[in-house]
């Protein structure tokens, strides 16, 4: 699904975020991993192979909508990656129901 | 543009047109940098301007603390002096860090956006741009024709980080 190019991007993010956890403050590696996990879908997004575009839309722009809140509101941030792990769960449901 | 008025409007800006920036306004901005104090005048910092779009590329998907691709990135290093103490190299980034405030500030003067960045990966960005080890990025400037126009963000009141001849003495 990914292209080759997409592949190296996404793991120069990660390698160079593995790097920078090893100093950063804890909540920046969560960051890290919500951004990473935007950069993701985006790149699904750009792909034809995507079923339900609509969902992953609608996860990637939760991410972006709200990831800055770490920097500024601690407490909503926390409340932020509690829903959306909520949310990816109701896809994995969704997803495994239609398997069925 | 008053410098109390360029101080209070300057925003972090993260999204930036393709507009490319004119040479000679990449002059006046590093020109800034350059009359930025130094301690003990040493002038360690050396600036380099990455606009090659192949470099920008690499340097941008380094960079974790970087979201979208600017018109130019200035990497500021420290070049450390031979026989640097480690006082010597712990001014260097307090004095990278007054010349990325003169970027930023004379960017705005000029119309353009900026932000500063720490979250790369520093062996990566010495790799792409040929650093040698002596010689530290310590901070990057993102610099473009601003997209977005945020909102300022919360400042404390003077009242709470002020004080007055004693530390908590009120102001």
């Amino acid at each position: 699904m990914l292209t080759e190019d997409e592949v190296f991007e996404l793991l120069a993010f990660l390698v160079s975020s593995a790097r920078l956890c090893v100093d950063e403050p804890k909540l920046y590696g969560t960051f890290r991993l919500v951004d990473a996990a935007s950069r993701l879908l985006g790149f699904v997004l750009q792909s034809d192979q995507v079923q339900d575009k609509r969902s992953v839309q609608q996860l990637k722009d939760e991410i972006d909508e709200n990831k800055f809140l770490m920097t500024t509101d601690q407490e909503g941030y926390v409340k932020f990656l509690d829903d959306l792990t909520r949310k990816v769960v109701r896809e994995l449901k969704k997803r495994a129901s239609a398997a069925l | 543009m008053d410098v109390l008025e360029a101080i209070k409007q300057r925003r972090s800006i993260r999204q930036f047109t393709e507009q490319a920036i004119k040479r000679e306004l990449l002059e006046q901005i590093l020109d800034a940098a350059r009359w930025a104090p130094t301690a003990g005048n040493q002038q360690r910092w050396r600036f380099i301007v990455v606009t090659d779009p192949t470099v920008k590329e690499m340097v941008r998907k380094v960079s974790p603390g970087i979201f979208a691709t600017p018109a130019a990135f200035i990497v500021i290093c420290a070049e450390a002096a031979p026989d640097a103490s480690d006082w010597d190299e712990w001014t260097y980034l307090a004095d990278c860090a007054v010349a990325a405030q003169n970027i930023m500030l004379a960017a705005h003067a000029l119309g353009l956006g900026s932000c500063v960045a720490i979250s790369y990966a520093r062996a990566a960005v010495q790799e792409i741009l040929d650093i040698p080890d002596q010689v530290n990025p310590e901070l990057i400037v993102t610099l473009g024709y601003p997209a977005e126009d945020p909102a300022p963000p919360p400042r404390l009141p003077l009242s709470q980080i002020v004080f007055a001849d004693r530390y908590r003495k009120e102001w």
